[in-house]
């Protein structure tokens, strides 16, 4: 099981426990700092220090010290965990006030400035309090979902953010090139800042025909995990290098993608 | 290995980061400057700096878009 649901998700994923909204948890100072700072420019700052601290984890000797450490500390700050566009939509009924912005990362990395970020809960005040400047949208429910399902389409994957776990702010929709958190977890392993999804993606071979040679499905994925088998003229999916994202689904034609339960598959039960 | 990439202070906002957006594997980002240990008031401006090298092939694309030359490639 996932670590974070273990302990937060009461027989529930974490991001899906009612509970983990409540207001209630507004209440600890350590969450109202680290809100303050994800929704004002205290984020660049977040991103700055932990970039420069970053290549530490590969140091000789101490290396893994300082990543056992930034593991053990990063659930308290700002992290993220990948979902499924179906978790998306159901956290979608569960939180409230949303609100999309510009997304963060792509505007230090160098990107696009568009609309991806879909915050929840507090941001919406706390973003108009210290950015008053910045665009904000305010959306109803049925407005994110679509947005979800388009970006879906478009091959963004879904992640969803915590303010100190196990309080959820955020669905990013975003890239490998861009996402900060997918940059610390590809590059240095550290687990805590991006955790893989619940589920793995499975190609069901008896439906996969390799689209003449031309599979759509290698295009949408991020991790390289589908691979073009040329000897079979199919694709085939590397389990341990899918994130569970499934934003790979909607490009095949055969509905041959699916994704199955982490759980369900005893080799990848406890990699995360 | 990758490459090093040495960045002198610049100040990135009067450019537009056109480094960042030349670089197509997002290996550069864009620091903040005088660090209020995290606070969230706005940055007083921008450097840049080569945070995720393991992404760099050196293929010199930030070395041309600098218009202050700030940017070099070691290795």
């Amino acid at each position: 099981m996932c670590e974070f649901c273990s302990k937060y998700g009461h027989q529930n994923r974490w991001y899906l426990n009612p509970d983990n909204f409540s207001d209630k948890l507004l209440q600890d100072k350590a969450r109202q700092k680290v809100l303050d700072q994800v929704a004002g420019w205290g984020v660049d700052y977040y991103i700055e220090r932990n970039s420069r601290l970053a290549p530490l984890t590969k140091a000789p000797l101490v290396g893994g010290l300082v990543k056992a450490y930034v593991n053990r500390t990063t659930p308290a700050q700002h992290g993220g965990q990948i979902l499924s566009l179906e978790d998306a939509l159901r956290l979608v009924d569960i939180a409230r006030d949303f609100v999309a912005l510009p997304c963060m990362c792509r505007r230090l990395v160098g990107g696009r400035s568009d609309m991806t970020c879909l915050n929840f809960g507090p941001i919406k005040e706390l973003t108009a309090r210290y950015k008053p400047e910045e665009p904000m949208e305010e959306l109803p429910p049925e407005e994110v979902k679509a947005r979800l399902r388009r970006f879906d389409k478009m091959g963004y994957l879904h992640q969803v953010f915590y303010a100190k776990l196990p309080y959820p702010v955020v669905i990013c929709n975003c890239d490998r090139k861009y996402c900060a958190s997918l940059k610390f977890r590809l590059l240095y392993d550290v687990e805590k800042a991006c955790l893989k999804g619940h589920e793995v993606c499975i190609v069901d071979q008896a439906r996969c025909d390799g689209c003449s040679g031309k599979p759509e499905c290698l295009r949408m994925c991020q991790f390289g995990a589908l691979r073009w088998v040329p000897t079979d003229g199919t694709v085939v999916c590397e389990p341990r290098n899918c994130f569970g994202c499934g934003v790979c689904r909607p490009a095949c034609p055969h509905g041959a993608l699916h994704l199955l339960p982490r759980e369900s598959l005893a080799p990848l039960r406890d990699v995360w | 290995m990758s490459a090093k990439i040495a960045v002198r202070e610049c100040d990135a906002l009067a450019c537009g980061f056109l480094c960042l957006q030349a670089c197509p594997l997002g290996a550069l980002l864009a620091v903040p400057r005088n660090h209020s240990r995290g606070g969230s008031a706005k940055p007083r401006g921008y450097g840049v700096a080569a945070r995720f090298e393991g992404h760099c092939n050196a293929c010199g694309l930030c070395i041309e878009a600098c218009p202050q030359k700030a940017i070099s490639i070691q290795g």
